[in-house]
């Protein structure tokens, strides 16, 4: 039971995606296990993992270059497309584990990040009913639903239900071909 | 969920299931089977309840006739067909979908079980429903033990979520069972 994958777990996954920083000090480049990292200097834009950009900003040492899909417009797009589409909308995997890490601790660095917030929490709601809805549509002649470019928030929501219940369905198949 | 397993414990509870039999031959020396019986052997054709382990496997060897319990009746069934959201299973048994799988071999097979992961999976949609719209907890009152793990899997997801939202996951907090233990040993 222990051993799936919790929501601190996905986060920490999430600070592994690469974000664009802008130091503003001068360090000759960080040897870290996924790779170098360098050198940094002064207002030029460098790729780092996310939670060293995250460690950097908090030590008052770089500015965060929120990734292009963190922009009010394209969420606006992407919330429209979500609304007009049935299936999910591409976007990014750990949107949510990233959008609130760089919004606790980036804010002054992302332009409208009031709206952004709101807007990323609308767009959880609605990739959250939109399972609700593919899940209303199982029959069990057809148990099949489509959750294709699901994020790995939507996924917590039935990581550990969804599995059980196929089992259990499967299980009484088995019983009703033995017959 | 179901495991079918020897050693799950849904399982074994699940036979513990009292089932109506009715014997179709006299057997010698099982009289102490019967409820307040004197006799040593057990006649023929006399009806009582036994566990369902004990009922199928007096069935396999054609000692006894397994009755089709109340919950499998026609008439339940068709309540079933009508609505299986709203109906209290666990009113019935606890292990309704098990025991329906045990007893199917003995009673109309296929079409039993078909019904009952039907019913099953319409359950759980409208439970996976009640759980993201986080409704009435009174839900749980309906439902076998199958369902309520998989409810407690689902709330469990939701809480976690809500936890990670506000940020609370760093905090060390006491197990359930330990918590529960810890406030015995004060009253002691």
């Amino acid at each position: 039971m222990e051993n799936e994958i919790t929501l601190p777990e996905s986060e920490f996954f999430a600070e592994n995606t690469k974000i664009t920083i802008i130091p503003n000090f001068k360090h000759a480049g960080f040897q870290i296990l996924s790779g170098f990292y360098g050198p940094l200097r002064p207002s030029v834009a460098i790729e780092v993992p996310l939670w060293l950009g995250v460690f950097l900003k908090r030590q008052q040492k770089c500015r965060i270059i929120p990734p292009a899909w963190m922009d009010l417009q394209v969420l606006k797009d992407k919330f429209e497309e979500e609304r007009k589409k049935e299936e999910f909308s591409e976007l990014d995997f750990y949107y949510m584990e990233v959008s609130s890490l760089l919004l606790a601790h980036a804010k002054e660095d992302i332009p409208n990040h009031v709206l952004i917030c709101r807007l990323i929490q609308d767009l959880q709601d609605l990739r959250t009913s939109k399972i609700r809805n593919s899940l209303q549509k199982i029959t069990v002649e057809n148990l099949y639903a489509n959750f294709k470019d699901i994020a790995s928030i939507e996924l917590q929501a039935i990581r550990r239900l969804l599995p059980a219940t196929y089992d259990s369905i499967d299980y009484m198949r088995k019983t009703e071909n033995n017959d | 969920m179901i495991k079918g397993s020897y050693w799950d414990i849904d399982d074994i509870l699940a036979e513990e299931e009292p089932v109506m039999i009715e014997t179709t031959k006299e057997i010698k020396g099982a009289g102490f089977l019967y409820p307040q019986g004197t006799d040593l052997d057990l006649k023929k054709s006399s009806r009582f309840s036994i566990p369902l382990w004990l009922g199928i496997s007096m069935a396999r060897r054609d000692l006894a006739k397994i009755e089709v319990p109340k919950f499998f009746s026609d008439s339940y069934r068709n309540t079933l067909k009508a609505d299986p959201k709203i109906i209290s299973l666990k009113e019935r048994t606890n292990y309704f979908f098990e025991v329906g799988i045990k007893l199917s071999d003995s009673l109309d097979g296929a079409e039993l079980v078909k019904l009952l992961y039907k019913v099953f999976l319409a359950r759980f949609i409208h439970l996976f429903n009640e759980i993201t719209h986080n409704s009435d907890p009174k839900i749980i009152k309906k439902l076998t033990e199958l369902e309520l793990e998989l409810y407690e899997k689902g709330m469990r997801a939701v809480r976690e979520l809500y936890d990670w939202k506000e940020r609370k996951f760093d905090i060390i907090r006491t197990g359930q069972s330990v918590a529960k233990n810890t406030k015995r040993f004060k009253l002691k």
